[in-house]
């Protein structure tokens, strides 16, 4: 596997404020890569940095192969950056505003339209960006990132205003870039979205990287029990306690919630009892891992 | 031409002719202020009206359409309700004769129209004087003209004056605020991560303002000749150059308010505040000679007073078009300082 991105003991200082605390990062060509973290973990610090906006304090970034800094037209060619959705030509209309990035990028003038299409906005072509939706105007955005068919594309919570269909849609979008060799850097909130989409994941926190792994691997090194509830009226807590390999039972307004390290030992013994029934059963995820490390306090 | 400042160029006139506000700002206002100014001062022009009531040898000459040039003369009955009129400023004066004597009722707040319609009727009377002395070739004679081209007037100081002004504002605003707006945005950011030549996007503005000047030049010789026929005298096809120069110098002064201000709010404001002071102070309205000393000295640092007066220069004062070369590189060197001290200043997000 070759490398998109790499980068050591990144260091980034503001005003009062230590941004990025050295920090290491390799993402490998082909691949989508979450950054997760809280507001404030020196996420975007870094991005900016790799994508060539910022000049480190320390460290080093190397972007296919490139220095990002100082600013460098043939690098630029060959990624694709989104930013909010509110970075357009205000006055143009959504269909002009893709022809545009893809004139700013030399890509084939046809490129425009199928772009627009793929992302669900040919209807709105020829209306003003301006008038577009929170979705519409995000699809947008993501759209003009990707229309010069970038090897690497950064974007930036790229599904945080969309319905699921959208959602769905642009997760389907992203797989296919994927497919045809291109690596993805997202950040992103959702980590429904990370578990579904990322290859692989890093967590960050305080200007530094905490976790870095595929997110199964993570949700397994947890280590974390299984809740398992049972529907009211079932059983009484004593019963549910006193079932095999529960380690702690707990009534709640659903009904009763087992906590177990050991899942099919209590699930065996219910299945036995024919009390399969209603049951609901959940496994650790990447969010339990995310507030695990990061803990559950308010952040900037 | 590159791709990517083709695509800016042609951005840079949708997103005008899309915003009605930018329009009327650059053509709606400038171009009003004329039509406002050319009707107001028309009717103010050479001839003061005048009424005449009753009969006699003197009434006879001013009503004789030998007069016709030097008074717009109209007929009245009742010279009570003719002298009401004077007092409401309608007409200059009321002409009367009884017997040797002529009357004239005029009103003394008046001063400049007055003076004309007083002077003029003392010549008729000094003539009849010598022709009932039986002069026939009076021993002196006077003979006035004026400095400029014999016809200018009102209107030939408005065209260059009111071009400069709009060409300033179009300017101005709207680039310090396609700036800011642009930076609120985060397009500029977005831009820097296109590989799209700095110099290209700066280039691309000022080719769209100096169309925008060039078209503005346009409307205002097209308006002062068919509405106001405005005489051209001169190397008049000069305010061309002198225009592209000058948009160059306002924009290194929207460049430099896009620098300082976080809001477009506070672009325009500081926009308003650059442009309004320059249009009184550099001549746009009203000519600035007879203004004290050291209002001509502030004047002197705003480059739209080089503009319009080299406007008038070239389009009305019958100057020649070496005229022009030297406010083009008062106008350039404007451009060079204000966007040099910008340059420091102007940040990308």
């Amino acid at each position: 596997m070759s490398v998109a991105i790499r980068t050591t003991d990144l260091r980034k200082q503001y005003a009062h404020v230590l941004a990025l605390d050295g920090v290491d990062l390799e993402v490998e060509t082909g691949e989508i890569f979450g950054i997760l973290g809280p507001n404030g973990a020196g996420k975007t610090t870094a991005l900016e940095i790799i994508e060539g906006l910022r000049r480190p304090d320390g460290g080093e970034a190397e972007v296919l192969g490139q220095r990002p800094w100082p600013r460098d037209p043939a690098l630029l060619r060959r990624m694709g950056v989104q930013l909010q959705a509110s970075s357009f030509f205000e006055q143009l209309t959504a269909g002009e505003q893709i022809a545009m990035f893809a004139d700013l990028f030399d890509a084939p003038a046809e490129a425009a339209a199928d772009m627009l299409d793929r992302v669900g906005l040919a209807d709105a072509a020829d209306v003003r960006t301006k008038k577009l939706s929170g979705g519409q105007a995000q699809r947008l955005s993501i759209g003009c990132a990707l229309v010069h068919r970038p090897e690497l594309v950064f974007l930036d919570e790229p599904t945080s205003a969309l319905d699921p269909q959208a959602r769905r849609n642009l997760w389907d979008l992203m797989r296919e870039i994927r497919a045809a060799g291109s690596t993805i850097v997202l950040t992103t909130h959702s980590m429904e979205e990370a578990e579904a989409l990322c290859d692989r994941v890093a967590i960050m926190d305080a200007g530094r990287v905490i976790a870095v792994g595929t997110p199964l691997a993570l949700v397994r090194d947890l280590d974390a029990p299984v809740r398992i509830t049972i529907p009211p009226d079932t059983m009484t807590r004593e019963q549910a306690a006193a079932l095999p390999g529960v380690d702690e039972a707990e009534e709640t307004e659903s009904g009763i919630t087992l906590r177990s390290a050991d899942a099919a030992a209590v699930l065996g013994a219910l299945a036995r009892d024919g009390r399969l029934h209603g049951l609901q059963v959940r496994g650790a995820t990447l969010e339990d891992v995310f507030l695990n490390l990061t803990g559950r306090e308010y952040r900037a | 031409m590159t791709r990517s400042l083709s695509a800016l160029v042609r951005e840079g006139f949708k997103a005008l002719l899309r915003d009605k506000m930018a329009l009327f700002f650059t053509f709606g206002l400038p171009l009003g202020f004329l039509i406002l100014f050319g009707l107001m001062f028309s009717n103010n022009s050479s001839t003061p009206k005048v009424l005449v009531v009753g009969q006699g040898s003197l009434v006879q000459v001013i009503d004789s359409p030998a007069m016709k040039d030097a008074l717009d003369v109209e007929r009245a009955t009742d010279l009570a309700k003719a002298r009401k009129r004077v007092e409401n400023a309608e007409v200059a004066a009321v002409i009367s004769q009884e017997g040797q004597t002529l009357r004239v009722d005029y009103a003394a707040s008046e001063t400049q129209t007055s003076g004309q319609v007083l002077g003029i009727i003392n010549g008729v009377v000094s003539q009849a004087n010598l022709k009932a002395a039986g002069v026939t070739t009076p021993a002196f004679r006077m003979d006035a003209k004026t400095v400029e081209d014999t016809s200018l007037g009102y209107i030939e100081f408005f065209v260059p004056g009111l071009l400069g002004y709009g060409i300033s504002v179009g300017a101005v605003f709207g680039l310090a605020i396609a700036l800011v707006q642009w930076r609120r945005s985060g397009l500029l950011r977005r831009l820097q991560l296109t590989p799209v030549a700095t110099r290209d996007i700066a280039v691309a503005r000022v080719i769209v303002h100096v169309a925008l000047a060039i078209a503005q030049t346009i409307a205002f010789f097209a308006l002062g000749k068919l509405a106001f026929d405005l005489k051209l005298s001169g190397a008049w096809w000069m305010a061309l150059p002198l225009v592209v120069c000058g948009t160059i110098a306002f924009l290194a002064i929207a460049f430099a308010v896009a620098s300082f201000a976080k809001t477009q709010e506070a672009a325009s404001g500081i926009a308003n505040a650059v442009t309004l002071p320059m249009g009184f102070l550099g001549g746009a309205f009203f000519p600035l000679d007879l203004a004290p000393g050291w209002m001509q000295g502030i004047s002197k640092v705003m480059p739209l007073t080089y503009l319009t007066d080299g406007l008038k220069d070239v389009m009305v004062r019958g100057q020649g078009p070496t005229a022009a070369l030297i406010p083009m590189a008062i106008l350039l060197g404007f451009a060079v300082v204000i966007g040099g001290v910008a340059v420091r200043f102007f940040r990308w997000e």
